[in-house]
């Protein structure tokens, strides 16, 4: 057989969770890499490919929530709870299980861009809305994008606007939208504008009691006055707000240096980041092309940046048992892995994200993914060898690790490959060594610190 | 300071810090610990060292306030929240020092810039990416066989630590699960070339096993932490430190975090239980250090990216605001009150606190008066708070 195409491997790690099966290399590879770059565009679906889960159609009765007695709004905060693991754990079941691996990377994407945490929203199904609107816009329009993102009822709640009213402004949104979503920290605005900005985003408000939460403004808490913003004065409201903040060439900077951070290094090339951020103007903020353009540039294909980037544990654990697994019967064990490992999808640390990169690695989380790989390759060798029989460290390794998930024949079919093609399968770059351990000549590739890279 | 390190920082320095008597001074005093604790998220000044005196406070804060009759005094004008009742037993032994106003010029309002401020040492328009801790190690290294420059309880950030290569041991949950790992890499000692980031999964390996084997040459798990925590993350992490001290672990830096001070609404209903494991953590290590006969040995010091805005918001919260006060405690420190309580009256942009003392001398505090380092990169003076 021949080795899997490098290339096309390297592509479908970054677009996805920083690895790929042999068969989804196999199956891009028979065509140019432009064609195969516009076939993983193509792909992207705005519909999740696992059902939905069914506690989304409960009603939202806020309204009649807040009058019930202590002990019956108890124990709906219990069942509620109950939903936000499931929650989380169907969108890792839905990371695990994707054909189309690319779509649930840029909802991760914008999951870390547009932040909202469970813990602070509590409501399940308003975070399943907020990934649904990721899933919708992943590869759209950027402009409609966060005219929607700040209409979204998580964001709503996650970052106050839902209690920010005229005469008393909030400033939460209005200063994130700026330095986080649009402008970046402190280019080009003022503490001005973001006093000014809140005042235009008051009386956004969450719309419950039905079966379907939704957006609306609340005439009398929203302040209609004139407001001063970065040089103009008007009535504005919260679109407004958005149209000016997007005249501002600062924010296709800034949104093509994270795509770059994202795909290509840690290292943005300042005059390609022009160019794209150009590009992204001129395009009014079509995300698709510039994104197509990123993953065709020669920077994106440079054998140089294959292995440059740190696979996030989301990538590490997703893609780990993509490869080795099949669809996992128990998808509830993985949250808590991404928690140990540093990320807690659905409960980011703050507004500001994951801060991702090198950080991914540090004194602390090294030794969790050691930990974690170690107990995949402890199942390698379980299910390869059938052995009934496992050493105290590899029984403790394997604990709450959703190790029925590692697929016999997958471990046997990868065993039975070359060394190097099943190196180059696996690794972005060429092994460094790493300690010994279980799982023969897998788990030596798994437990190689070259894993950590993409 | 050895001559060579001497020369390196004299040839960045500007001119005008080149003051000759950094040319000598006694060694550093590696024998203290300084423990630092993040409250993360900006915490509310305000009802932490309450101005209860001043009509002004309740009018800013009509539903938020604290009564009067709950406020603990410190003096005429000033009073602890009353959830940090268990800290007024070392106000009262005067190892309580309480630093009013600490902020700087220009203060940004962001959590993240905010934060890195503090962490960096810089000026509100400046951005450096090295902590303040590594900065002044830099001028003058902590003894090469401690087992870290500094360790993390939790999972809180490296923040003032941080820079490219220092000794940085982050132990979570007790470290149990790091302890593991450090005898699982004992015999692996795969260092090599390859990319940026193969280059730091395999520095970060090596520090860490050179941490961990000095920790867990230690036993600290059965380490008596020597007091009783309040339950909960935090309190662990105390506890942990404690047991880390406590076991003989050379460090000359503990950081401990808690989060959740970012009260943008029911302010009333989040913050006192944050402040209530903050002044019975702080209690409980005191205590703890004195049974081991360290507390003459350490200083606590509590830091945060801002305060908050005087006015409650209409969401029974504070908006993110501006200079706040911080505590430092230990046995060699001269309780009471320092600086200036910032006027309710002349707010900055009408509507934050001007701050009245630099954070920059807490930390000038640490460097030259607790370890005694000269930190020219510091301009402000240390408090005057250690005793001899």
């Amino acid at each position: 057989m021949a080795r899997p195409n490098a290339e096309i491997r390297h592509l479908l790690a970054r677009t996805g969770f920083g690895m790929a099966k042999r068969e989804e290399i196999d199956a891009l590879s028979g065509r140019s890499y432009a064609d195969a770059v516009e076939r993983l565009l193509d792909n992207v679906s705005p519909k999740p490919f696992l059902t939905t889960p069914d506690w989304l159609n409960v009603p939202l009765f806020a309204q009649i929530e807040a009058n019930l007695p202590k002990e019956r709004r108890d124990a709906m905060q219990m069942e509620r709870r109950e939903d936000q693991r499931e929650m989380k754990a169907w969108w890792w079941a839905e990371m695990l299980n994707t054909p189309r691996p690319f779509t649930e990377h840029m909802v991760l994407f914008w999951h870390n861009h547009f932040t909202s945490a469970i813990n602070k929203v509590n409501r399940p199904e308003l975070m399943f809305k907020q990934t649904a609107l990721f899933r919708t816009h992943a590869i759209g329009n950027f402009e409609k994008f966060v005219k929607a993102a700040a209409k979204d009822p998580a964001m709503l709640v996650y970052l106050d606007t839902n209690s920010n009213r005229a005469g008393n402004p909030n400033e939460n949104f209005a200063r994130e939208l700026m330095e986080l979503f649009t402008l970046g920290e402190g280019r080009g605005y003022t503490e001005q504008d973001v006093r000014e900005a809140a005042r235009a985003f008051t009386g956004w408000r969450v719309v419950t009691g039905n079966t379907n939460a939704g957006f609306r403004v609340e005439g009398t808490l929203h302040d209609g006055g004139v407001k001063r913003f970065m040089g103009r004065r008007g009535r504005f409201d919260g679109d407004d707000i958005v149209d000016i903040i997007l005249q501002q060439p600062q924010v296709a900077e800034f949104i093509a240096e994270k795509l770059w951070l994202n795909f290509i290094n840690d290292a943005p090339d300042p005059a390609a980041i022009q160019k794209l951020a150009r590009q992204f103007r001129d395009s009014k903020y079509e995300l698709r092309p510039v994104i197509a353009t990123i993953l065709k540039s020669d920077a994106f294909r440079d054998p140089e940046n294959r292995g440059a980037l740190v696979k996030s544990p989301t990538d590490l654990i997703v893609g780990t048992f993509r490869v080795l697994g099949t669809p996992p019967a128990n998808p509830s064990l993985f949250p808590a892995v991404g928690r140990a490992l540093g990320q807690d999808l659905l409960d980011p640390p703050n507004v500001k994200g994951w801060p991702g990169g090198l950080s991914w690695i540090d004194t602390s989380l090294l030794p969790a993914r050691n930990a974690f790989m170690f107990g995949v390759a402890a199942a390698v060798e379980v299910q390869a060898t059938g052995m009934q029989t496992l050493a105290t460290q590899a029984r403790r390794d394997m604990r709450n690790l959703p190790v029925t998930s590692i697929d016999a024949n997958t471990v046997k079919k990868l065993g039975a490959m070359p060394g190097e093609e099943l190196a180059e399968l696996l690794l972005p770059v060429p092994p460094a060594g790493g300690p010994a351990g279980p799982g023969g000549a897998l788990g030596a590739l798994l437990l190689d610190p070259t894993f950590n890279l993409k | 300071m050895k001559r060579r390190d001497f020369l390196r920082t004299a040839a960045v320095a500007p001119l005008v810090s080149f003051v000759p008597f950094h040319l000598a001074h006694a060694a550093a005093r590696w024998d203290r610990i300084l423990v630092l604790i993040e409250l993360q998220g900006g915490n509310d000044g305000l009802s932490t060292v309450i101005p209860y005196a001043d009509p002004k406070y309740a009018e800013l804060r009509p539903t938020i306030k604290v009564a009067r009759d709950r406020v603990l005094q410190l003096d005429e004008r000033l009073g602890l929240g009353p959830e940090l009742s268990p800290m007024m037993k070392l106000w009262r032994d005067k190892q309580l020092a309480v630093v009013l106003g600490v902020g700087y010029p220009d203060p940004n309002l962001s959590h993240f810039r905010g934060i890195d401020i503090w962490h960096t040492a810089t000026n509100a328009d400046e951005a450096s990416t090295v902590g303040w801790l590594s900065q002044v190690f830099k001028l003058e290294a902590p003894p090469a066989d401690y087992a870290a420059d500094g360790i993390v309880v939790g999972r809180g950030s490296v923040g003032p630590l941080k820079a490219p290569d220092r000794r940085i041991l982050v132990l979570e949950n007790g470290g149990a699960a790091a302890m593991n790992e450090a005898k699982r890499m004992a015999g692996n000692a795969g260092m090599g070339g390859g990319n940026a980031a193969l280059a730091h999964v395999l520095q970060t390996q090596q520090s860490f096993k050179i941490s961990s084997a000095a920790v867990l040459a230690k036993n600290v798990d059965r380490v008596d932490p020597g007091a009783t925590f309040p339950a909960g993350d935090f309190g662990n992490q105390l506890a942990m430190a404690a047991r880390l001290l406590g076991g003989g672990v050379q460090v000359p830096v503990i950081k401990a975090t808690i989060g959740g001070f970012d009260t943008h609404a029911a302010q009333l209903t989040d913050q006192p239980p944050l402040l209530t494991q903050v002044g019975a953590g702080i209690a409980a290590f005191a205590e703890a250090m004195k049974k081991h006969n360290l507390w003459d040995r350490v200083l606590v010091m509590t830091y945060s990216e801002f305060g908050r805005r005087p006015r409650e918001n209409g969401s029974g919260g504070t908006d993110h605001g501006t200079a706040a006060p911080h505590f430092i405690a230990g046995g060699k420190v001269k309780g009471g009150i320092y600086g200036q309580q910032p006027s309710l009256d002349d707010l900055f942009d009408g509507e934050n606190l001007k701050h009245t003392t630099h954070f920059r001398s807490m930390y000038a505090t640490a460097a030259q008066e607790w370890w005694g380092i000269p930190t020219p990169f510091i301009k402000e003076k240390p408090l005057g708070l250690i005793s001899a």
